[in-house]
């Protein structure tokens, strides 16, 4: 009687399938040959579009971008209060990866804030990024949430260091640093 | 057709034979066997002395759940349209749910065997039963998991969460 549920038919799986939410359906796909077979039309490629909607929206104003890394469903979230957090929302573990914010991110020379508007309660932030051009540019938080990280790639070799190269999307290579003051914690926002 | 005409006397049961695949005979009555569709299915047809079913795919342990279910099915349909007709409260329904749920809870094997029993049989309620107890013992658990509990073989997919 081994190996039984490998020899369901596909037509019972199928039933199955339908009642799984997505994060048990890309879990069950992983099982066997067959269970990804019937787990079409996601077959998880790798380009498998997936949207996020940002549900935190709070006082704060740090609505949150999020960058998909195209391997193992990893998340980077990046938020308008310049906090980066990386995180595996189809994991069993809840943990969140904390990055350098935004601040300290190469290129960045200084931040402000000040007040888009008169009747503004709270300041907005700004960052002063350095350019190619001679005068260096300040940019919106919302501008530098959206933009200013182009693609998030991953390697599960160890950092000592914490440095990372990365060439930039003006054909740029840029050092980060500071990764060594990472931290995990686990959110109650997520489980 | 004297007993319709004369609701106070029982007709007696109709029954009907059921023969597992180990050659096990049950004999059960008809309105039970016929909460299969594939027994209901050309029912009428067969001669009313020819009401014998070989379940080639079903083993008399299963059958007797099987069985154990339906006949269930039946006298709670009954008392739950009783209840209704006379208009007084029933928990039925509750009740059965709870009964599906207890019946159910069985070791993976065991759900195998219902789940392809009811589908070789297809016993509609009973097969959504017991897809649900799949999904539900799905849900949560990681691919290393899954294969542990339902003894599926790893064939070559790469599990990225392996190491956790």
């Amino acid at each position: 009687m081994d190996n039984q549920f490998a020899v369901v038919p596909d037509d019972v799986l199928d039933l199955v399938v339908e009642r799984l939410c997505l994060p048990d359906l890309y879990r069950f796909g992983m099982v066997s040959k067959l269970c990804k077979s019937v787990c079409d039309p996601l077959q998880f490629s790798d380009q498998l579009p997936w949207l996020i909607v940002p549900f935190v929206n709070n006082i704060n104003n740090s609505t949150t971008y999020l960058r998909r890394h195209r391997k193992r469903g990893w998340l980077m979230t990046v938020h308008e209060n310049s906090q980066v957090q990386l995180f595996n929302p189809l994991s069993l573990s809840s943990r969140v990866i904390h990055l350098p914010p935004l601040t300290k991110f190469p290129g960045v020379l200084n931040t402000i804030e000040r007040k888009e508007n008169e009747e503004d309660d709270v300041p907005s932030l700004f960052y002063m990024v350095s350019s190619t051009i001679p005068l260096d540019i300040l940019k919106s938080s919302k501008v530098m949430r959206d933009t200013y990280i182009f693609k998030v790639a991953m390697s599960s070799s160890s950092v000592s260091e914490g440095k990372f190269y990365a060439v930039d999307n003006g054909g740029y290579v840029v050092v980060v640093n500071g990764l060594e003051e990472t931290q995990e914690e686990t959110p109650d926002t997520l489980s | 057709m004297k007993d319709s005409f004369n609701p106070s006397i029982e007709p007696p049961k109709k029954t009907v034979t059921l023969v597992s695949s180990d050659g096990y005979d049950f004999e059960v009555e008809e309105e039970v066997a016929l909460e299969s569709q594939v027994i209901k299915d050309g029912f009428e047809d067969k001669a009313v002395d020819d009401r014998e079913y070989l379940l080639f795919n079903v083993h008399s342990d299963t059958l007797e759940l099987i069985i154990k279910y339906c006949e269930k099915h039946v006298s709670s349909r009954k008392s739950i349209s009783a209840a209704a007709a006379s208009s007084s409260s029933s928990n039925g329904e509750e009740a059965l749910k709870e009964w599906d749920e207890h019946f159910i809870s069985v070791d993976t094997n065991t759900l195998y065997d219902i789940l392809m029993a009811a589908d070789y049989l297809n016993i509609k309620s009973l097969l959504d039963l017991a897809i649900q107890k799949v999904a539900d013992t799905i849900h949560g658990r990681s691919p290393e998991q899954i294969r542990k509990k339902f003894n599926i073989e790893n064939d070559s997919i790469i599990d990225p969460w392996a190491s956790e």
